[in-house]
């Protein structure tokens, strides 16, 4: 056996689970106002928290115009340029024609840009991170509200148990972050 | 819960939840544990329920029929059907009309109304978006069955080819193909962004690990967090600001492929506006064809209740008005204008041999929906079921008078002609059939039928209101 590996690690990490939002966002207040290190909130639904500033809705904007102008494009060179046919006298330019296709590939444009997008920022496909190994997180896309603190040191580890513990959290468990 | 002989169905707590007028829309006794178990329950099950295996015994030989009836005519042609000259668009335009309809009501339901912050929605979106999938996917095999060699429906994509050939943009057929192709690519993505959160919590409800491998797979590491929480609402709202505008011009331009033809009964600036007005009822209409079932047998009285069959009733009634109304003013513009030949087109319509699939979908689309002013109507099932089912079939009805009594009564008497489906046209469209509750069985079995995360902040707003 290896020593050093059966060597127990110290905690430096705590998660409590809270039965209402009210309670378990203003025991994440207490704990940013302590300085206690990093606190984040799970919840099984969105949380009543002022909205992040994101680039999100500019990028997919971005994208959507793009797809949308590249569409026209590719019509205008195909119609003009590489295949031009005559319909009933109508102008190769017949550019109102060319504006369907173009809103639709903007608005798929927008589509993915957000999916994809939105996705990355959610952390989509990040399978695992230390925060699975608690016990309780689990309850907290089900109906609990789960605070998970990563503290720096033993001291502040025991501040955030006193702050959570007072702000009413219904169970605590320890954990390696 | 007991099924009684009176049809009242009653939960385990012995009350009464046939749908009421003063129903809420969740019941105060639900918190958002006993909704996630609730919700959570039945893709849980190991054991299948017994009417989820006769219904899938039974839809599942409607594929196999679509499947030969596709593989048939991959072998012998569009022969097979009954489509000739003139009329050469017959079923396959009929059922794609028919069956995008009935996936864009999902669509407005779950994007529109979110845009609008209907509180009733979140019972009902995901079932209408699932609709939306498997109806779109039925919709999507027509327009490429329809194109004669479909191996090469690829063809439609502009590419640098070899032969130097571009397809032709001016056409509102390739319109279509794009607006088919964006509709359905957009509505899985966002289907699949709002099941997410609900992924997984059955990932952490699950307690058999093969389950939990499965939905936690899908729930694409998906935990809750706060900062999560905050780009995934930013992100759904982006998706329904754009979803809705979507789903509106994919129907017009569906409607613009009939409104860009100079054929009697077609040419007119009415049909986009027209095609969305008839989309929105045969919705509305399949939204409660599923959730009447679907609710009764998930026990999901709680949360999909009388206040909800008012509501759609009442949507419903309103769509049906507007379908009236495009009616109207297709008989009005007819007889409003100069063109003989769409006079007689008209009166053919409403007197000729074909005269009753036209006063079917009159008595279907904008009479039975009538009955849904009374709210006892609106609120007994079996009726709304009654009802819903007379709209579905009157929209094909409707379908059918606009693609075959327009084609098969051209402006020439002498290239008149007409039109009869073959057995072929018929599988393929009971094949659809088949697919479509194929898909939604196994939708419901392995996924939750009803927006939990959504549900949840329901609840909560209701609990507090209530303090």
């Amino acid at each position: 056996m290896n020593a050093i590996a059966d060597a127990p690690i110290a905690p430096n990490g705590l998660a409590a689970t809270f039965l209402s939002e009210e309670a378990s966002l203003a025991a994440l207040a207490d704990l940013n106002a302590a300085d206690v290190g990093d606190a984040r909130l799970f919840s099984p639904l969105p949380p009543s928290l002022p909205p992040k500033r994101t680039r999100l809705p500019a990028v997919a904007l971005v994208f959507g115009l793009f797809g949308a102008a590249a569409a026209f494009g590719l019509q205008s060179f195909a119609n003009v340029v590489a295949y031009p046919l005559d319909i009933g006298a109508r102008p190769p330019f017949s550019w109102p024609s060319f504006i369907p296709i173009a809103f639709e590939a903007g608005i798929l444009s927008v589509v993915v840009a957000t999916v994809v997008g939105a996705g990355a920022l959610c952390g989509f496909t990040r399978y695992y991170d230390s925060v699975d190994e608690i016990r309780l997180l689990r309850e907290a896309t089900i109906d609990r509200w789960v605070i998970v603190v990563r503290a720096p040191n033993s001291e502040t580890l025991a501040r955030s148990r006193d702050i959570l513990q007072r702000c009413g959290a219904r169970a605590i468990e320890e954990a390696e972050l | 819960m007991t099924l009684l002989r009176t049809g009242a169905a009653i939960d385990a707590s012995g009350e009464d939840r046939r749908p009421r007028a003063n129903d809420p829309i969740v019941f105060p006794a639900q918190t958002i544990s006993s909704m996630t178990s609730t919700i959570c329950g039945p893709p849980l099950r190991r054991k299948w329920p017994l009417w989820w295996k006769l219904s899938l015994a039974a839809a599942l030989p409607f594929v196999v029929v679509l499947a030969v009836a596709v593989g048939w005519l991959f072998y012998a042609g569009v022969g097979i059907w009954g489509i000739d000259w003139p009329v050469v668009w017959g079923f396959a335009i009929i059922n794609y009309v028919w069956w995008i309809a009935i996936a864009s009501g999902g669509t407005f339901i779950s994007a529109l109304f979110y845009l609008a912050e209907v509180e009733w929605r979140s019972a009902l979106n995901r079932i209408a978006e699932t609709i939306t999938i498997f109806a779109a996917a039925c919709a999507a095999i027509y327009p490429i069955l329809h194109l004669g060699r479909p191996w090469l429906f690829y063809w439609l994509f502009p590419y640098p080819n070899v032969m130097g050939v571009w397809p032709q943009f001016r056409s509102p057929l390739l319109w279509d193909f794009a607006a088919i192709l964006a509709y359905v690519i957009s509505s899985i993505l966002f289907w699949y962004f709002g099941l997410v959160p609900d992924l997984a919590t059955m990932r952490d409800k699950a307690d058999a690990s093969q389950k939990r491998r499965f939905y936690g797979l899908l729930a694409l590491g998906f935990r809750g967090s706060d900062s999560a929480w905050r780009y995934y609402t930013i992100g759904y709202g982006l998706l329904a600001a754009v979803m809705a505008p979507l789903v509106i011009s994919v129907h017009s331009i569906v409607g613009l492929d009939f409104a860009g033809a100079a054929t009697l009964g077609w040419h007119s600036t009415e049909f986009p506006p027209f095609f969305v007005f008839g989309a929105l009822l045969s919705g509305f209409a399949t939204v409660l064809l599923v959730a009447i079932p679907v609710r009764r047998l998930l026990r999901l009285e709680d949360f999909i209740t009388g206040r909800h069959f008012d509501i759609l009733g009442k949507l419903l009634l309103t769509s049906s008005l507007c379908v009236g109304y495009a009616y109207l003013m297709e008989a009005f513009t007819t007889f409003y204008g100069p063109d003989a030949a769409e006079k007689r087109l008209f009166i053919n319509k409403i007197t000729g041999e074909l005269a009753p699939i036209y006063w079917a979908t009159i008595l279907f689309n904008v009479l039975a929906p009538q009955l849904m002013w009374r709210q006892s109507v609106r609120l007994n099932e079996a009726l709304v079921v009654l009802i819903s089912f007379f709209v579905i079939i009157g929209m094909w009805c409707e379908r059918f008078v606009i693609v075959v009594m327009s084609l098969r009564r051209t402006h020439l008497p002498s290239a008149w002609g007409d039109y009869t489906p073959t057995i072929w046209d018929w599988l393929t469209l009971f094949g659809t059939v088949g697919l479509f509750i194929a898909g939604l069985l196994i939708a419901v079995r392995l996924l939750p039928t009803v927006s939990m995360f959504e549900m949840r902040e329901t609840i909560l707003r209701y609990a507090r209101r209530n303090q």
